[in-house]
């Protein structure tokens, strides 16, 4: 009996420390995980400093050139147990202004498409110093999308891969053709990826097409949250 | 039962440091220490279960509140040690088929459509759990003596 409100006692401390104040794990974690070791004169480590400031700058330029939206950058969070990719952990939360349903762009690689900035997701929850993004390749993300150059109506839903749905049966729609976000809770015209494979859907209503990502989701290391200009 | 509960705990414990510290880096996020926690519910009693699988859901979170596969991370070993109750299993083979289902459970749970386009990876993670589960119910009665 007394074992057993041992056993209590410890799930009830377990799930105390776990809602009231879970970022004890990651001070935990730290202990845990590896690091470099290695004896640091205070030069060296002033230089490792530097180049960590250095790094850090470079990881947001893209985000900074000509033709990229006006936003706030942020870090994305690479300490992630389980690599999935239908979620990102940024380091901007609402102290710096990021808000609830904001889009997260990224710059274009080159290959896929000519524009310089790729609709990456949706700032889903925000905390105070980071914010949750659920990306295009989640199953349950959807929105608004125009087609090519004539802006054929489509609706983007996410997954492993992304797909184009309620195409009209009629519309034209090629392979290589632009995608660009026209949900109202986006800034109008960002583009996504590029169409490929448009087919009639099986309930041969609409047409449906597969989608070609802009950006390579597992080199993302920062990103930039825009807000809605409504 | 005691006793029981903390060689469980070490044994949890090091999975969870074999995890974080080894597998993470190298690019191979295997959840060991579910494999091991779902081994331990042919041993150790459900409330022994419910903790181990606080413990380790505290130690692995990695953002603030609760997610699809954590929340199922918690649920799985504790659906297996409730179907103990109807279904007693004590074999290390038993263990491998619990840690074999549990970790496939919670995959699907988790990312039903990571299962679907990568299934040759989820069978390779579900196959090493089996081991993992199997030598963890082999070692545990070994420390506890258990016949």
């Amino acid at each position: 009996m007394r074992e057993r409100r041992a056993i209590g006692g410890l799930i009830i401390l377990t799930l105390a420390v776990l809602f009231l104040n879970p970022t004890l794990a990651w001070k935990i974690q730290e202990l845990v995980r590896p690091r470099a070791v290695e004896p640091l004169s205070e030069l060296i480590k002033e230089n490792n400093t530097l180049k960590g400031e250095l790094a850090r700058i470079a990881q947001m330029s893209p985000l900074l050139v000509r033709g990229m939206p006006a936003g706030i950058p942020a870090h994305v969070y690479s300490r992630y147990p389980f690599n999935l990719k239908q979620e990102l952990l940024v380091a901007a939360g609402s102290k710096s202004g990021v808000q609830e349903g904001w889009a997260a762009v990224v710059p274009a690689y080159s290959s896929s498409t000519s524009e310089k900035a790729v609709f990456l997701g949706r700032v889903e929850k925000i905390w105070d110093e980071s914010a949750l993004l659920r990306t295009i390749f989640d199953p349950r993300f959807q929105a608004a999308v125009r087609i090519g150059k004539r802006g054929v109506d489509g609706l983007l839903i996410g997954g492993v891969n992304p797909k184009i749905t309620l195409i009209e049966k009629q519309a034209s729609v090629h392979e290589g053709d632009i995608v660009l976000v026209a949900a109202p809770e986006f800034p109008y015209g960002i583009a996504v990826g590029v169409a490929h494979e448009a087919r009639l859907a099986k309930d041969e209503l609409f047409q449906e097409a597969t989608m070609v990502p802009g950006h390579d989701v597992n080199s993302v290391t920062s990103v930039l949250l825009v807000g809605s200009t409504r | 039962m005691r006793r029981k509960l903390v060689i469980a705990f070490l044994i949890v414990s090091l999975a969870l440091v074999v995890e974080m510290r080894f597998l993470e880096p190298a690019g191979f996020p295997f959840p060991i220490s579910l494999a091991a926690i779902l081994a331990l519910t042919l041993l150790i009693d459900i409330a022994s279960i419910a903790f181990l699988s606080l413990f380790s859901f505290f130690m692995l979170n990695w953002r603030p509140g609760i997610t699809p596969e954590f929340t199922a991370f918690i649920f799985v070993p504790l659906i297996a040690s409730f179907l103990q109750t109807f279904f007693p299993l004590r074999s290390s083979l038993n263990a491998a088929v619990v840690g074999v289902l549990g970790v496939a459970v919670w995959h699907g749970a988790a990312d039903p459509s990571g299962v679907l386009a990568a299934p040759s990876l989820l069978l390779f993670e579900v196959a090493l759990s089996g081991f993992v589960a199997a030598f963890v119910f082999g070692f545990f009665r070994t420390i506890a003596h258990e016949t």
